[in-house]
């Protein structure tokens, strides 16, 4: 038996009547990630969250979270903890202070086991842009795991540690949430800081949790949300009790599902799964539409103008002159820039903001970008428009379950078209999930909810329901 | 050929924290120490916003009779160069604060096309290598853009002074252009038909009478180039303190490409009826205000150009004008008071100068208890020592005798002392007052009131 | 397909190098990416206003007041050339 495995509120009894204590957490982390070697961590926090343990033995269990490992994803800033985006560019960088959901973490003594594997910058759908190599799959190891929140997710799935944090920009945590079998949710734009996050595209990226179950992801939630003062585009709009709807009846919510989301592009057996679950809700007497939304298929490359255009942009910083790697062959400014940045980004990251730059120079601008940002506004207000008349959209979260790694990796577009059914969510700023609802060839099938702005509690309403009704064996990783 | 001429400034604001961030706004500080995570572009960081530089920009638009964009954006201003250390600025390009705007300089109105809010970079130093000071990275700047509608380096000059005389007694930045909290690039194009000329930018000018002398020069020189029938290129060229002239530093690329989009770190600003009148409600008193009221009181011009271009004199003045006769308060300000502090390199306020002793000594001199000539002893013993004004007076024997009966008795007795000269008067003859007035400073060791005693000398003297 | 000067044009804009050997590959993913882009010029929308955030906060300010920060040494932590009091970088000249 591993303690681990139990469930937050078994763990956290156990700790309160000193059955066990936060180093036995932390000493089985550790040994599961030497078992498991799914390359999940770029740095590991060995040393700290040991010492951290063993002072948390002299205070009292006054929170769930309390004691928790947590793995945290290495786009988030750690203060004396290297942080480096999984980019060659920042390989030997050591932050000076702590993201705004890293103090939030602290407060509650969770601790953090390491800095995990990811896309780098959080470009890609797979993890295997990462310069310290791609992360596995813990339900078969020569699949992805998706990304890019690579490890984040792999971690939490192999039972290392039972919660983590990613980040999502076009769907960087439901897509890997999705493909190992796990519940990840993107909040609503503005609910978590995102002040200590390393910028991809400023006005897509949110914080969120990976978990086991529905009920950890909402407890997570609760604790790191928040208005920030360090992160203007954070809403002061209250925190909620996330947990306080769940299980609760779900017979008078109305649901709507795109037909976009169910076409002949995605998966067939997946959209049988989705079926199955509509079906399920109809019984429990659930109103179920079918629906159009406007201009979701401009969604990609919607998403390519804003957030390309955004990332070129937010990654102009590296440029080797206050942080990051060091090279020494240039013979001025313009060398040093150029060949810090030709060695220290990858090739995904170079094509993205090579895209960016491209798309917001000159005439461009006015072309491309701008007419993004007005048909960001018309799809947003399409969302808009249906969720004044239904509680919650749902659809798949992807369009197939996990596939081999090394597949396509040539294909500029695919990791776009990965997040076919995430990015649009990403476009309005609606929180989403993306929960666990079956299977295809014994591989996890995810289910996208969709809510209104700042109802994560009726995502979670309706995830705990269909979690408890479906009650899938989960445990279907070695 | 006509000359056109456009002007862009710079203005650094004096908040006490940067616009974006909330360390200290104060360049002249220890290298890099007014410097935090956000100043450095670090990983994950992200802008605040401070709210007194808007504030100030609020009262710049008042004052320079701009129209405001009540709802407002950042937008990024996208290059790399190491003074820029998030490889992009923060700026206003869509929606800048102020448009269409105005400053009235003598007979013509300067049009304004916009003002906008952005960030300073670092200070680069040049040596060997190129070393950063990112103490100026994200202090406030203004920049202020006219249209191109002057047409000399004389209404260049009128317009600078002014637009620095406005910002100054806004109280809102230090406008010293040698200082580099104002800075001037200015736009040249000649042409000989209706259609603007090619334009050259003069940049790096290190005073407001060098703009001048650059943009006449720089007419003078496209003229002659047009003359010739040569073709001017477009080009950026930095004035030459030394020679006067202007040297080309770079033709110009196909446009800079700045890769403007708005920033999505900074929500909208909207600025309401409320925020604005609050503004208004507390301007200061401006330039043009305090100009029609000094004239009114009396005060002649001459004095009145001194008092406003010299802030900290006016300051004072403004605080005991309605306590004190304004022209003597203005005489002694703009004369001694000016030069001593001129000659010993101080400020007003650290000069042993107080609020009370001015108006003790003006007083005295507007009642005439001493003369000017021992007011201008009195200052100088004021401002060396600080002694309060009427013990100098006791001190020094200075006290006026203006008392009626006391003039009285000492006329009097230089008049019994001296019948031959009361007969010369009688006689007709001018000198005998003469005489007589010598011989009542004497009596009275010149500290008798010289008017009260010759009102009172004749008037004796007509009655024998 | 795009061609060779435009890469090398987008790539100086994104301070990047392109190797003659990459060349190829980049002129072909480049180009897929921006045909993926020009289908937003073919919707048709009448939307005016744009969107740059789905952040729905207005005026978010500090007050005028500075605050303490870490001092210079943590400020230079991760710099790789520092001289003095300053980071340096090779000798730039206007």
């Amino acid at each position: 038996m591993r303690y681990l495995d139990l469930d937050i509120k078994t763990i956290n009894e156990k700790l309160k009547n000193k059955e066990i204590k936060p180093i036995d957490l932390v000493n089985e982390a550790f040994k599961r990630i030497e078992e498991t070697n799914l390359n999940c961590f770029i740095t590991l926090n060995k040393e700290e969250a040991i010492k951290q343990a063993l002072e948390l033995e002299k205070q009292e269990v006054d929170n769930l979270l309390f004691g928790l490992p947590i793995a945290i994803k290495d786009n988030i800033i750690t203060k004396d903890l290297r942080t480096t985006a999984a980019s060659h560019i920042l390989d030997d960088f050591i932050p000076v202070y702590d993201a705004t959901v890293i103090k939030k973490i602290k407060e509650k003594n969770m601790i953090i086991i390491g800095k995990t594997n990811m896309d780098e910058f959080a470009m890609g759908s797979t993890g295997e842009t990462s310069y310290f190599g791609n992360t596995l799959n813990p339900w078969d190891k020569s699949l992805v795991p998706g990304g890019s929140s690579s490890g984040s997710a792999a971690c939490v799935a192999a039972g290392i540690t039972p919660l983590s944090l990613g980040t999502d920009t076009g769907g960087s945590i439901r897509q890997p949430s999705s493909f190992c079998g796990l519940v990840g949710l993107k909040p609503t734009y503005g609910r978590v800081s995102r002040y200590g996050v390393i910028a991809f595209a400023s006005s897509l990226d949110q914080v969120g949790p990976i978990t086991r179950n529905v009920y950890e992801n909402a407890l997570l939630l609760n604790t790191i949300s928040g208005y920030d003062e360090n992160d203007l585009t954070s809403s002061k709009e209250v925190v909620k009790d996330y947990t306080s709807l769940i299980d609760k009846d779900v017979s008078n919510l109305k649901i709507a599902v795109p037909h976009y989301y169910m076409s002949d592009t995605i998966d067939k057996e997946v959209r049988e799964n989705i079926v199955k679950v509509i079906d399920l809700l109809k019984n429990k007497g659930c109103q179920i539409d079918y629906v159009d939304i406007d201009y979701l298929e401009y969604a990609i490359p919607l998403y390519q103008v804003i957030a390309l255009g955004e990332a070129s942009s937010n990654l102009a910083r590296y440029d080797g002159v206050r942080f990051g790697l060091k090279i020494d062959d240039f013979k001025n400014i313009d060398e040093l820039y150029k060949n810090t940045r030709s060695q220290g980004f990858g090739n995904e990251v170079k094509r993205r903001i090579m895209i960016g730059s491209y798309i917001l120079s000159g005439e461009n601008a006015n072309i491309y970008y701008y007419k993004a940002l007005k048909l960001r506004k018309a799809m947003t207000d399409s969302f808009k428009k249906v969720l004044n008349k239904y509680d919650l959209i749902i659809g798949p979260t992807n369009t197939d379950v996990a596939y081999k790694l090394g597949t396509k990796q040539d294909d500029a577009l695919k990791s776009f078209y990965d997040d076919l059914l995430t990015i649009p969510v990403n476009m309005a700023g609606l929180p989403a999930l993306s929960l666990p609802v079956g299977f295809k060839n014994n591989l996890p099938i995810g289910m996208h909810i969709i809510g209104n702005y700042f109802q994560e509690d009726k995502i979670y309403q309706l995830a705990s329901f269909v979690e408890k009704e479906l009650n899938l064996d989960l445990k279907g990783v070695k | 050929m006509k000359p056109t001429i456009g002007i862009e400034v710079h203005v650094e604001l004096k908040s006490m924290a940067k616009v974006f961030s909330l360390s200290k706004n104060n360049f002249n500080d220890e290298e890099n120490t007014n410097i935090n995570v956000i100043d450095l572009g670090y990983p994950g960081v992200l802008p605040r916003l401070n709210k007194g530089v808007i504030d100030d920009a609020l009262k710049a638009c008042i004052a320079l009779n701009f129209n405001i964009n009540r709802l407002m954006h950042f937008d990024r201003k996208n290059y790399f160069y190491p003074d820029l250390p998030k490889g992009y600025q923060i700026t206003q390009q869509d929606t800048p604060i102020g448009y269409d705007g105005y400053v009235e300089i003598e007979n013509k109105k300067i049009y304004l096309e916009r003002m906008h809010i952005e960030e300073d970079t670092c200070k680069s130093l040049h040596t060997t290598d190129t070393l950063l000071n990112f103490n100026r990275a994200g202090v406030p700047l203004l920049e202020i853009v006219t249209k191109p509608c002057i047409s000399s380096g004389k209404e260049a000059i009128e317009y600078l002074e002014k637009l620095r005389e406005t910002l100054l007694y806004l109280g809102i930045s230090d406008v010293k252009i040698e200082e580099g909290s104002m800075r001037c690039d200015v736009n040249v194009s000649v042409s000989d038909t209706d259609k603007l000329g090619t334009k050259v930018e003069v940049k790096n000018i290190g005073s407001i009478s060098n703009v001048g002398t650059a943009i006449d020069y720089e007419i003078q020189r496209q003229q002659e180039l047009l003359a010739n029938g040569e073709v001017i290129l477009e080009q950026t060229r930095r004035f030459d303190d030394k020679t006067k002239t202007t040297i080309l530093m770079r033709y110009k690329e196909t446009g800079n490409d700045y890769r403007y989009f708005p920033e999505p770190d900074i929500p909208y600003v909207y600025i309401d009826d409320e925020w604005l009148e609050n503004i208004k409600n507390n301007m200061p008193i401006l330039t043009d205000e305090l100009k029609d009221k000094y004239i009114k009181l009396g005060i002649n011009n001459n004095n009145i150009k001194t008092i406003i271009a010299n802030k900290e004199i006016c300051n004072f003045l403004e605080t005991v004008i309605d306590k004190v006769n304004p022209n003597i308060a203005a005489n002694l300000l703009t004369g001694d008071i000016l030069s001593y502090l001129n000659k010993n390199y101080i400020k007003l306020e650290d000069s042993k100068l107080t609020k009370d002793n001015f108006i003790k000594l003006v007083d005295l001199l507007d009642k005439k208890t001493i003369s000017s000539k021992q007011g201008k002893e009195v200052i100088n013993i004021l401002l060396n020592t600080g002694k309060d004004v009427l013990e100098i007076v006791k001190e020094n024997n200075m006290e006026q005798i203006s008392d009626n009966n006391l003039v009285l008795d000492i006329v009097t007795k230089v008049i019994d002392a001296n019948p031959d000269s009361v007969k010369d008067f009688k006689e007709g003859k001018d000198r005998a007052v003469k005489y007589l007035m010598g011989q009542i400073m004497k009596e009275s060791k010149g500290q008798i009131n010289p008017a009260l005693a010759n009102q009172t000398l004749i008037a004796e003297l007509k009655k024998k | 397909m795009i061609k060779e000067e435009k890469v090398k044009h987008i790539a100086d804009l994104a301070k990047l190098n392109i190797k003659d050997e990459e060349m190829a590959k980049y002129q072909i993913q480049l180009t897929d990416i921006l045909s993926e882009i020009d289908k937003i010029l073919k919707v048709d929308i009448q939307e005016e206003e744009i969107m740059i955030t789905p952040s729905t906060n207005q005026n978010c300010f500090s007050e005028d007041v500075p605050k303490p920060h870490l001092p210079k040494e943590d400020m230079f932590k991760n710099a790789k050339r520092v001289k003095g009091d300053y980071i340096i970088v090779p000798k730039v000249i206007e």
